[in-house]
């Protein structure tokens, strides 16, 4: 342990490898295995947990955009990698010589395929838009997309693997009419002469709560890091732990105040936080959370024992060890688990653990 | 690390000004006195203490706060641990040092009563156009509600919730055109306006930007 180190992740690659096979067979079912690592792996690191979670058997990788992917691919040469988010400034043509599979939702996207990609066939997923209004091809437009993509299936120049959308989570009911859109929308693309192979919709909670939204293939993110995606279940109920434990040794301690000192705040990416909200854990025991600062945090002092400088601190981490987990932090600081362990900064060494 | 790859902008950026951020420190000077410690902590919020602390030292500060162990810039001497020290140079009568940008990415024109993003929390009050922008909270946009995007110098108000990687603006009949730049904050909105909507102190906001958002001095 470097104790030289004032704040740390700690990233639990036996955590990861066991919730990618928990995603497997309570997510996936029969269904292909979609592992999210876009944002650098919600902040644990993009090229670690990649190469993990193929390691552990996903089939693919949600990268989200070209330069994530292009990056990725040089220590993940095979892996299936899916780009979505898309600008008209994008290289089109590094994407498909890299053989990144494109989530297309508009025309110009093809039509800049067409232009940028010759000699190539690229892989494309078209999005339909089945309610969430974010990407996607709106309904009206569909037809449209679909014919063209077709149009450059033949010449060569794309071949359409997948068809998908994103679930908006709003409800089971709502869900399942988009599913039903999203059905719609196939049969136009089969009418039109395309035969995609995946079809995929369901993210972490549709693939837990709605399993005929599992279709060809589940896309897991934020469960994956052994976060919960409901407001009302937690991530270990659903049999997943937490591969982020953010720790920093105690640098100060005045006992005359009662006050302990860490040498990280919100600089580092904790979310600030209201005065005397929230709690962290010194072994197990609750030290109360006074104030998140810029550069540090301010604690109270514990109802048992005596905490001394250099003893290590869990901000957030696994519950059985009694620690909050990042959605306390994220009830404190009115936001969702994904957002505070996306926030830490790269300024934090990540310690990556083989269990 | 996120790799540049095209010859167009980044998907999402922030561009530092040398001439705001000089004229803002010289403020703070003239304000603080010559003795005035200038904090660089935590790498100055992220943005870069090598090149705030160059320009502190031109505009005659003399003094930081660093990290512990830390070397100071060329001409600055490290102020003991614990010394008062002034920040805020992100803004000031030199304007906005950092402005935080992303593109857009679609535009959708939808009916009256349209929901928008996770819980469908939003619905279009009429006939638009949606607007998709390139950043999210992973980004550093902070996940709050209320908050506003500009784009070709107009404010527009961000539809439902943010999310990881994007947020949907409503620009009505604004002729806009995919591939424009639209500011997080900078000009407008500003800093100080998604302090407000987010309820997080300016710094928070500036040391938030993630890792894709690719910083460059101008």
């Amino acid at each position: 342990m470097a104790l030289e180190d004032p704040f740390w992740l700690d990233i639990s690659l036996g955590n990861f490898r066991a919730n990618v096979a928990q995603a497997r067979s309570q997510l996936a079912g029969d269904a292909k295995l979609m592992v999210a690592v876009k944002s650098e792996a919600y902040g644990h690191g993009g090229a670690a947990i990649a190469k993990a979670a193929v390691a552990a058997g996903a089939d693919a990788l949600a990268v989200l955009d070209i330069p994530t992917g292009l990056g990725l691919r040089e220590s993940l040469p095979d892996a299936p990698m899916l780009a979505w988010l898309i600008s008209p400034d994008d290289n089109f043509l590094a994407a498909s010589s890299a053989k990144l599979t494109l989530g297309i939702s508009h025309s110009w996207q093809l039509e800049a395929i067409a232009r940028q990609c010759q000699g190539f066939t690229t892989k494309v997923h078209l999005k339909i838009d089945t309610g969430l209004h974010r990407n996607g091809c709106l309904p009206e437009l569909w037809p449209a997309l679909v014919a063209k993509a077709r149009e450059l299936e033949r010449a060569g120049l794309i071949v359409v693997e997948g068809i998908w959308s994103h679930l908006a989570d709003t409800s089971l009911e709502e869900d399942r009419r988009s599913l039903e859109r999203f059905h719609n929308a196939l049969e136009v693309a089969h009418a039109a002469g395309l035969s995609p192979t995946i079809r995929h919709v369901a993210a972490s909670a549709a693939a837990q709560d709605l399993p005929e939204s599992r279709l060809d293939m589940v896309r897991i993110g934020i469960i994956v890091f052994g976060v919960s995606p409901f407001d009302d279940r937690g991530a270990d109920e659903l049999g997943f732990a937490p591969v982020m434990a953010l720790r920093a040794p105690i640098t100060e301690v005045d006992k005359s105040s009662a006050t302990i000192t860490l040498g990280m705040g919100f600089a580092h990416g904790l979310m600030p936080l209201p005065p005397s909200t929230g709690w962290v854990s010194w072994n197990g025991v609750r030290l109360a959370l006074k104030s998140v600062e810029p550069h540090h945090c301010v604690l109270g002092w514990p109802e048992t024992g005596s905490p001394e400088v250099g003893d290590v601190v869990t901000l957030f981490g696994d519950p059985s060890q009694h620690s909050p987990r990042a959605e306390d932090w994220a009830a404190w600081s009115r936001t969702i688990g994904d957002e505070v362990i996306s926030a830490m900064s790269p300024s934090v060494p990540r310690r990556y653990l083989s269990d | 690390m996120t790799e540049r790859t095209s010859s167009g902008p980044p998907l999402r950026s922030a561009e530092l000004s040398r001439d705001a951020l000089a004229t803002n420190l010289t403020a703070l000077r003239d304000k603080h006195g010559d003795e005035v410690v200038i904090d660089l902590r935590s790498n100055a919020l992220g943005c870069a203490s090598a090149e705030v602390g160059r320009i502190a030292n031109d505009v005659g500060i003399r003094h930081c706060l660093l990290d512990r162990a830390e070397v100071p810039p060329p001409g600055l001497e490290a102020a003991p641990q614990g010394s008062p020290a002034v920040s805020g140079w992100w803004s000031g009568p030199g304007g906005p040092v950092v402005t935080f940008s992303a593109t857009v990415i679609s535009l959708k024109d939808v009916p009256a009563g349209t929901p928008v993003s996770y819980g469908y929390e939003y619905r279009t009050a009429t006939e638009t156009t949606l607007a998709l922008v390139s950043a999210g909270f992973a980004d550093g946009v902070p996940r709050c509600p209320g908050a506003m995007i500009g784009i070709g110098g107009t404010c527009f108000p961000i539809a439902g919730r943010i999310a990881m990687d994007q947020c949907v603006v409503v620009i009505g009949d604004a002729p806009i055109d995919v591939g424009e730049r639209a500011t997080v904050w900078g000009e407008a909105p500003s800093l100080a306006q998604w302090s407000a909507w987010s309820g997080r102190p300016e710094a928070a906001l500036l040391a938030h930007l993630g890792s894709r958002v690719v910083k460059s001095w101008r």
